[in-house]
């Protein structure tokens, strides 16, 4: 008997907690925890509805858009800084803030999870998952007909140069990440996958050296200093550099999966270019480094 | 031994501070060839001091002679040639064999790494024998009994073959055979020309074994000469405040501290 | 057999398993070079990927691990006869914290950018402070425990203010980097590494073994040492020294690797007789010994990983450090 009034009473609270968001208005008051979501929602919404983005996005080094987030409130992925702020819709990823995102869940917060893309096609899905979420479907579906506009007029050449990503702590991005598809998309073939490596994946110096790629991708250096990095000074890479290309791009077009990615895109493709086709290279000669290095 | 020969250690005007207070204070003495010296007085009298004065390990002010020549300008390997030191409780760290251990007091002759030289090893030998201790010459000096292993540093000592050694309260620590047996080593030692200065304690030992007795008071000399002359019952009592018992035995006088005063 | 000639045979046999480890270290590797190709790319003059590989890559690692090894066993026979404990070894000491503290300082500040001999000389200077202070403290009659007491404290200090620095750098990557100060690995690292250090580690080690005899008359205590002809202060000034230069500079370029001073000299010591001099010659060739093999296991066991040198020793080198006091608890309290 008090058993049967209980279910009832949790009936009617489980009603009430699922009904009430449904009935909501586009929501206006929206919270982002990741850069990633940042960067898409600013995309999609007017400045006036985003209570907050990730302050990653406000930042040169790691956002695309740090102009654009500079005027909007910025929160550092703690739960009370984002609870206070009221939000009707929070954006987090997958992977950033889990203990942060349980917390605003329990405490009845409307919460929608994005994975990070790393195919073209996520980024399609993705902006118009967004759009349905913010309800700005026909804006998400021009930012798509236009990225799908500039991946057709890509360049599809015959020739292939092998080129490789080479981060910090010697990593590269192998199968399955964004800088992967990057790279294919430029005309160019990823020297991670083509070992077979997965995800983000230790590539030791010398299998690098070995490998011969034709174009070095490093990562981005921090002014100030650490072992991490001390990998792009090793000599063994610098005497690669004369048989080698070597560019350096900003990582922030290559992050997160929105329409930016086509800015490294292309710059990739440019420096392909520059490379040519499998023509003599010149004498290598050790310790001539006569790097072009692109910027 | 003529009384004209040049000492084999002759110590003026020494003085020594420590901390601020004078330890030892405008001391002399001189040290003949051939003899067995008992140095004695109470705690703190500055036996020790003395004893590292002469070894050059403390600072001092006036001169310190040995045949002549002024300690001080010696280098410290000349010096360990002419000065061995037997430590109090002497310790022995790591568990090398006796042999190697006596090797050790002819580290003063050897340079370098170079392997020990003939002489090095017949000193050796010589010292395993006079200590009795060839039987275990290739045990570990810290498995041994303090008796066998105060042999071993007695014969680290004597493989050193220096005119003069420092004892530093040799026989504390030992059974009355070995106290016994170490005095003889010192009065053989005497017989080949040799000179011990040692710290005693125990004054009957000091009274039969010892050709003379320094008696240290407060950093000076308070008595120097034979037991005869330096155990008086007055200077127990000045010194160190007691009261003894005096016979005499077959082997010389007995002098036993009954009672303070 | 002589005592003697075992000695020359133990020399030949460490001296041979080292040349090995050596060689098998420069043919480990995730390129899978041939062993002859690898071997003759090693003194190929020109600018082949196998020859840059080996000469750039694999030599100055190999380099790395016998130098460091070489230096740690050394310096823990030095530390345990000079300051007659069989506990002392750098690690332990707070020694090789203190010098991963200087080179710390020296890397993420940004000095050692603009002026590279910094790192080793920053390096050098904290393990110098460290070695002071444990001589400081040591005095004429610290017993193996308050010694390690003091070990502990100076590596816990040194091991906060290491981490402090690395958590106040704007990089990044700097906070991640803890783990290689505090454990140690030879991964990546250049010829430029082997010029950096090498001179420091060297002049070390001749410091270090100026000291042998006397080390040995120390076994005999300070006074008699003292009494046979040496200069205490000239011995105490080449151990600290010795010290500082080779491990200072060994941690600059590879970070603290502990137990293997401690290690080293204990499994030899039995077999040179105890004598401290002796320990010294074979202390280092052990110590080359067991670190070239250790960083040839980090690479064979997980290959994609970069396990840190340190846990490997310290695996094996830790619970031989409880028995170790287990006996010293024994035998000398």
């Amino acid at each position: 008997m008090v058993f049967a009034v209980h279910r009832r009473l949790f009936a009617v609270i489980a009603l009430l907690a699922c009904c009430v968001p449904a009935a909501a208005e586009p929501p206006q008051r929206i919270a982002s925890l990741n850069l990633c979501t940042d960067q898409m929602l600013m995309l999609l919404v007017e400045p006036s509805r985003i209570a907050s983005v990730s302050f990653l996005a406000q930042r040169a080094d790691s956002s695309v858009m740090y102009r654009e987030a500079a005027a909007l409130k910025a929160n550092y992925g703690r739960a009370e800084e984002v609870f206070v702020l009221h939000p009707d819709l929070v954006l987090a990823g997958t992977f950033t803030a889990r203990a942060t995102v349980s917390i605003l869940e329990r405490l009845g917060k409307r919460v929608e999870l994005f994975e990070p893309a790393t195919t073209f096609d996520d980024i399609r899905a993705q902006l118009l998952r967004m759009g349905d979420l913010v309800e700005e479907r026909a804006k998400a579906e021009a930012l798509v007909a236009a990225f799908d506009e500039q991946v057709r007029l890509l360049e599809r050449p015959q020739h292939r140069p092998l080129a490789a990503f080479y981060f910090a702590n010697s990593y590269t991005s192998g199968r399955g990440t964004l800088p992967s598809s990057v790279l294919e998309a430029a005309g160019l073939r990823n020297l991670g996958a083509e070992l077979g490596l997965e995800q983000t994946a230790a590539l030791p110096l010398e299998v690098l050296v070995t490998s011969r790629p034709d174009l070095v991708v490093k990562g981005r250096t921090y002014d100030r200093p650490a072992l991490a990095q001390e990998i792009f000074v090793h000599p063994a890479l610098a005497y690669l550099d004369a048989r080698s290309e070597e560019a350096v791009l900003p990582d922030t077009y290559m992050v997160c999966g929105t329409p930016h990615v086509l800015r490294a895109v292309q710059r990739l493709a440019d420096i392909r270019r520059q490379l040519g086709s499998p023509a003599p290279r010149p004498v290598a000669t050790r310790g001539s480094g006569s790097a072009t290095t692109v910027r | 031994m003529s009384a004209a020969a040049a000492p084999v250690l002759e110590v003026s005007d020494l003085s020594v501070a420590l901390g601020g207070r004078e330890v030892i204070d405008a001391l002399s003495c001189s040290l003949q060839a051939g003899t067995v010296v008992g140095l004695i007085g109470p705690n703190g009298s500055g036996k020790s001091t003395l004893l590292k004065a002469i070894l050059s390990l403390l600072p001092y002010r006036g001169s310190i002679r040995f045949a002549g020549q002024d300690l001080a300008g010696m280098a410290a390997k000349a010096r360990a040639r002419c000065i061995a030191y037997l430590p109090q409780d002497g310790e022995v760290i790591w568990p090398i064999a006796v042999d190697d251990v006596v090797m050790l007091g002819r580290a003063p002759y050897r340079s370098g790494l170079a392997p020990p030289s003939e002489a090095d090893s017949a000193a050796v030998e010589a010292a395993l024998i006079a200590m009795d201790l060839v039987a275990v010459r290739k045990r570990s000096a810290r498995m041994l009994s303090g008796g066998e292993r105060s042999r071993v540093l007695m014969a680290r000592a004597l493989a050193q073959q220096t005119p003069l050694l420092l004892a530093d309260e040799p026989t504390t620590g030992l059974d009355p055979a070995h106290q016994i047996g170490l005095m003889e080593t010192f009065q053989a030692m005497a017989r080949e020309g040799q000179t011990v200065l040692a710290s005693l304690h125990d004054l009957a030992l000091a009274a039969q074994w010892c050709d003379r007795l320094l008696l240290l008071h407060e950093g000076r000399i308070a008595l120097a000469g034979t037991a005869q002359e330096v155990l008086t019952p007055a200077a127990l009592k000045r010194v160190y405040g007691v009261e003894a018992y005096f016979g005499e035995s077959r082997a010389g006088r007995v002098v036993v501290p009954i009672a303070r005063t | 057999m002589t005592e003697r000639g075992r000695f020359f045979l133990l020399m030949a046999l460490l001296t041979g398993l080292v040349v090995v480890l050596f060689v098998a270290s420069l043919l480990i590797g995730p390129a899978g070079l041939g062993i002859s190709a690898s071997l003759s790319a090693l003194f190929a003059a020109d600018g082949d990927v196998v020859a840059i590989v080996m000469q750039e890559i694999r030599l100055p690692r190999a380099i790395l691990g016998a130098a460091i090894g070489a230096t740690l066993g050394l310096s823990g026979a030095a530390m345990q006869g000079y300051l007659r404990n069989p506990l002392a070894e750098p690690g332990l000491l707070g020694v090789s914290a203190s010098a991963s503290l200087g080179a710390v300082m020296a890397i993420y500040t940004g000095l050692s950018s603009s002026f590279p001999l910094a790192l080793p000389l920053m390096a050098l200077g904290g393990a110098l402070v460290a070695v002071v202070f444990v001589r400081l403290l040591a005095g004429e009659s610290a017993t193996p425990i308050s010694l390690i007491l003091a070990g502990v404290a100076v590596s816990s200090l040194a091991g906060a203010l290491t981490s402090l620095v690395l958590n106040l750098s704007p990089n990044p990557f700097a906070a991640l980097e803890i783990v290689f100060w505090m454990l140690g690995s030879l991964k990546d690292r250049s010829m430029t590494h082997v010029w950096l250090s090498l001179p420091f580690m060297v002049v070390g080690w001749i410091m270090l073994a100026q000291v042998a005899r006397a080390l040995d008359a120390l076994t005999l205590g300070e006074v008699t040492a003292a009494s046979l002809g040496f200069k205490l202060s000239r011995v105490q000034a080449l151990v600290v020294l010795g010290t500082a230069a080779s491990v200072g500079a060994a941690t600059a370029v590879a970070g603290a690797i502990g137990f293997i001073g401690l290690i080293v000299p204990h499994v030899l010591r039995p077999l040179v007789g105890s004598h401290p001099s002796r320990l010294l010659g074979a202390s280092a060739l052990g110590g080359a010994a067991v670190l070239l093999a250790a960083d040839i296991a980090v690479r064979v066991i997980a290959p994609e990983r970069d396990l840190k040198l340190g846990v490997l020793t310290a695996l094996v080198g830790a619970p031989f450090f409880l028995w170790l006091i287990f006996k010293t608890r024994r035998e000398m309290i």
